[in-house]
């Protein structure tokens, strides 16, 4: 199997297309807490409305990274009945790899550092632009690409958003889930590089804040119970800890919390602008197929 | 597409100790929000390893022998078994990174 199958999407029917929406709108367009059932859901519904799943999915995850649930509505109604939308995924990630629309990190072709991770992270973008050009590619394609980039890279750089892509998105649509995760995590790796914290400061940071707010929680409740004390004061008295953990973060103010604080919310910012703007290319490319 | 088959307390010999194929065995449960989040993974790895490699799911809960005799601990537990035997404990992750584990215990098995 290749990622070549073609997509009528809705099976080319205006009708059907409605009666779709509105199941998408019962059984998975709505946020929920547990977001695995909604993707098998979206996915199931992906294949009964022609759709590529993958394009379906890259819709849910930007409705998980905040984008609201009407403009993921209007993105679906948006697909013409009967378009073609197989190669719209593929183009996706070229997309990243290419402009990026001025997120951070992007584009992703400039950010590989070292030569090798650019030959790693071409040899996958190859096949990408061979199915987006029509051609098939086969399975064992892309899994030879992926065993020769095989290796323990730094966790975080970028070159994993395109190792994550090295795959048939036919035979597994979730991939794009794993590109997202991934340019997500490099996104933090970025944010918590700029103010040089690294695993060990990380270590340090949180084993620190755990030193004082025990000493915290001792001194209004008392001492702490033992490790493994699974009695009902033991309990009590983690669970009186409850609220006092807000009031200690608020008043905690060492200044590497802060800044990793800090770091932390341009993270979250970053990640938003990802589903938004990743949202705006991938309705740019439907519109475009 | 679809779910991995179930393996129980029962059929377990069969499905996995005598599988002429490796299997991978996910140990699971309805209630584990982790597990569902590794379904989708499982099942793309088992449209692309699935001539290779039996996937079969147990359900913690309702398997109390098995999870005894594999010490599960935690949910979900992957294990990797090769003739009949169980060969390593899998670190579930992104596609990439279990393809990654699953090739080279394919590479070490042949």
């Amino acid at each position: 199997m290749s990622g070549t199958t073609a997509y009528g999407a809705f099976g080319g029917s205006a009708a059907l297309k409605e009666a779709l929406l509105r199941q998408a709108e019962a059984d998975w367009l709505e946020p929920t807490p547990d977001s695995a059932p909604a993707e098998d859901g979206a996915r199931a519904w992906a294949l009964r409305a022609d759709l590529p799943p993958a394009v379906v999915e890259l819709l849910l995850l930007s409705q998980e990274g905040g984008v609201a649930v009407e403009t993921i509505r209007s993105a679906l109604a948006g697909i013409e009945p009967g378009a073609k939308l197989e190669a719209v995924p593929h183009a996706w990630l070229l997309w990243a790899w290419e402009q990026g629309d001025g997120l951070p990190l992007t584009p992703l072709k400039d950010h590989m550092g070292a030569t090798e991770y650019s030959a790693m992270a071409e040899s996958v973008i190859a096949l990408h632009r061979r199915v987006i050009a029509g051609d098939q590619v086969e399975r064992s394609e892309w899994r030879r690409v992926r065993t020769a980039s095989a290796g323990d890279h730094p966790r975080g750089h970028p070159v994993h958003v395109l190792l994550a892509a090295s795959w048939d998105y036919q035979t597994a649509p979730g991939t794009v889930v794993d590109v997202v995760e991934a340019w997500r995590e490099s996104l933090a790796s970025h944010r918590f590089d700029e103010i040089g914290h690294d695993a060990a400061a990380s270590e340090a940071l949180w084993s620190n804040i755990h030193v004082r707010q025990t000493a915290y929680y001792e001194s209004v409740l008392g001492p702490a119970p033992k490790e493994g004390d699974e009695s009902e004061a033991a309990l009590a008295w983690w669970k009186d800890t409850g609220p006092l953990s807000e009031k200690f973060f608020e008043s905690y103010k060492d200044p590497i919390y802060l800044r990793w604080q800090e770091a932390r919310e341009k993270f979250e910012a970053d990640k938003q602008a990802l589903a938004a703007v990743g949202l705006a290319a991938l309705v740019r490319l439907i519109r475009q197929a | 597409m679809s779910d991995l088959k179930p393996t129980t307390d029962a059929t377990f010999a069969v499905d996995v100790l005598q599988s002429a194929k490796p299997v991978i065995v996910d140990f699971t449960a309805e209630w584990c929000g982790p597990c569902k989040g590794l379904k989708p993974v499982l099942r793309d790895l088992a449209n692309e390893y699935g001539e290779e490699i039996a996937f079969v799911a147990v359900d913690a809960d309702s398997n109390p022998e098995l999870c005894k005799q594999y010490e599960i601990r935690s949910l979900p537990t992957l294990m990797f078994f090769q003739g009949g035997e169980m060969r390593e404990r899998m670190h579930p992750g992104r596609r990439s990174e279990m393809s990654q584990q699953i090739e080279r215990l394919l590479g070490a098995g042949a």
